[in-house]
């Protein structure tokens, strides 16, 4: 790094095919996303000397073999193979992108020089998020006996509040959801591709758990995301145009003192990420050109909207509703589609899309100009990171 | 005296709670159709969920204490399909999350019973009461709050 300015970037993206139930194993689908991103970033395999991946199973109860159930770091390293790991990390929190803040950091201290992040999710059969047993012990005794503890009752919940507190309607989260598809249906990679959206078919659709409709949960998908990172140095000799990451920020907090959680503790925790952020980064909710939240549940991207400071406390439903986050307002938001409209993959609908833009590489949905672009997944409930892409080098988060 | 009781739904298997020493003051005492949580012994914060070690004051001695098992929701919801086995027969019900009385940040979960599921909604002022489950046990759920008499 003699006399070079250091700093990290994302130099490859993949994707694996995407798609409600696919006939391959998650195993492989993560080979094909990884192998793009490698390849993408114009290096090979043995270049791949770190690698860091949240691989929870998709849902409880899903089962957990390697290759099937989940993809562990372990069985891609022993898979591609990778045979020049020096640095390996998985984390229990956080989702994809707080797995690239590991990864960044990991590159940035000198544990390695490219580092392999990837997310698979596999859609296993039966009813989504239906537990197969419930055992009310430890602090489920004070849940499972009442029917309540799963994820879309449990983010169910801290909808309400937040709707409650802030005068938030159905009709409101619907015109996010409605613009969002939007979004998808121009990007060929999601699984509402083909499909468009009303607000009217947005309010019919079945309530799964009150407030939260059939539409409002993002769709459960067989598939895989990859990005290759490495040092400043290195992006400049490789073929695709860096995403230097400004900033980043993560946590791991998942413990709560109650039942449920709250929207304060869910504001405090996530507010306390977005600060983090600008603080590594320099940079303001002002200088942002896109823009790319977490959304498993719709509300989520209303609620970090105002954490990161884009609008006020309870102001997020009237900036979607003034068109400034469609593609062609100030503020450009999710514009993949989301989790909501490619699939839910925890966050590389977001992480690829922002590292997309940053390179001009989205077709009839890119933002121009398009210098910053933030990327954030995971709950504050239970764990996320976030991440500043910059196309320029002097914006390059430093020691 | 006010019954304090309600009538378990038909067909209707919930999962029995596996208690702890940590956590059984909760359950002896609504089998006697009381409310208990539990509360450091030398702060007096109430913990719910039961606590290992008081964040408050750090103190590892607790105690159960009786509450008056009045509250407001704090948050609600609807299930409308089932979610855990053995409460189809439930469906739709409404979950709802209840600040006490005595500590506003103490939350206890339960289902709104004896109520329209529209009326389960943020403010909503309800009591505690009783559903019996099977082995002799009681779960508490709450009820919108009924005048003083």
């Amino acid at each position: 790094m003699k006399g070079e300015r250091p700093g990290v970037a994302i130099v490859g993206t993949g994707l694996s095919r995407i798609g409600r139930r696919i006939d391959a194993p998650i195993g492989q689908l993560a080979v094909e996303a990884c192998e793009a991103a490698i390849l993408d970033a114009g290096l090979t395999a043995d270049d791949i000397d770190g690698i860091s991946n949240y691989p929870n199973p998709s849902r409880a109860n899903a089962g957990d073999v390697d290759g099937i159930d989940l993809v562990s770091m372990g069985y891609l390293a022993a898979t591609m193979p990778l045979r020049n790991l020096s640095w390996s990390c998985s984390i229990t929190h956080g989702t994809f992108v707080a797995s690239l803040v590991e990864a960044a950091q990991a590159v940035m201290s000198g544990s390695c020089t490219s580092a392999l992040v990837y997310r698979a999710m596999h859609n296993p059969l039966g009813r989504y998020g239906v537990a197969g047993s419930v055992k009310a012990d430890g602090d489920r005794q004070f849940t499972a006996p009442y029917g309540y503890g799963d994820a879309v009752s449990s983010y169910a919940m801290l909808c309400s509040r937040y709707m409650a507190e802030h005068g938030v309607t159905r009709e409101a989260l619907g015109t996010f959801v409605v613009a969002n598809r939007q979004n998808a249906n121009r990007n060929k990679d999601a699984v509402f591709h083909d499909v468009e959206l009303t607000l009217e078919e947005y309010l019919a659709s079945p309530m799964i758990v009150d407030p939260l409709c059939l539409l409002d949960c993002d769709m459960p998908v067989d598939g895989c995301g990859a990005v290759v990172v490495t040092t400043a140095e290195r992006a400049r000799s490789l073929p695709t145009v860096p995403a230097y990451l400004a900033g980043w920020s993560s946590s791991g907090l998942s413990y709560r003192a109650s039942s449920v959680t709250t929207l304060e503790m869910w504001s405090e925790r996530a507010s306390r990420l977005a600060h983090s952020l600008w603080t590594s980064s320099g940079l303001t909710p002002a200088d942002v050109h896109q823009i790319n939240l977490y959304d498993g549940f719709s509300f989520l991207v209303l609620m970090w909207l105002e954490a990161f400071g884009f609008c006020g406390r309870g102001e997020a439903a009237d900036l979607i509703a003034s068109g400034a986050t469609t593609l062609t307002g100030r503020l450009p938001l999710n514009t993949s589609g989301g989790a909501l409209g490619m699939g839910r993959l925890h966050g590389t609908p977001q992480l690829i899309e922002g590292v997309r833009q940053i390179q001009r590489r989205c077709g009839e949905r890119q933002v121009d100009p398009c210098d910053f672009s933030l990327v954030q997944s995971g709950s504050a409930a239970t764990g996320c990171g976030a991440v500043l892409l910059s196309r320029r080098h002097e914006g390059a988060r430093t020691w | 005296m006010k019954d304090r009781t309600v009538a378990p739904v038909a067909g209707v298997t919930r999962p029995l709670p596996i208690f702890s020493q940590r956590t059984e003051g909760f359950w002896h005492a609504a089998m006697e159709h009381e409310l208990h949580i539990q509360a450091c012994a030398a702060c007096e914060q109430m913990h719910h969920p039961p606590v290992a070690v008081c964040r408050y004051c750090h103190g590892v001695t607790f105690e159960f204490r009786k509450v008056s098992g009045l509250g407001t929701v704090y948050s609600s919801c609807v299930i409308r399909r089932p979610r855990v086995p053995g409460l189809d027969g439930l469906v739709p019900y409404a979950c709802v999350a209840v600040q006490l009385a005595e500590q506003a940040d103490v939350l206890v979960l339960g289902n709104l019973v004896d109520c329209p599921l529209e009326e389960a909604a943020v403010g909503l002022h309800v009591e505690v009461c009783f559903e019996p489950l099977s082995e002799g046990l009681w779960l508490p759920q709450f009820r919108p709050a009924q005048e003083a008499s």
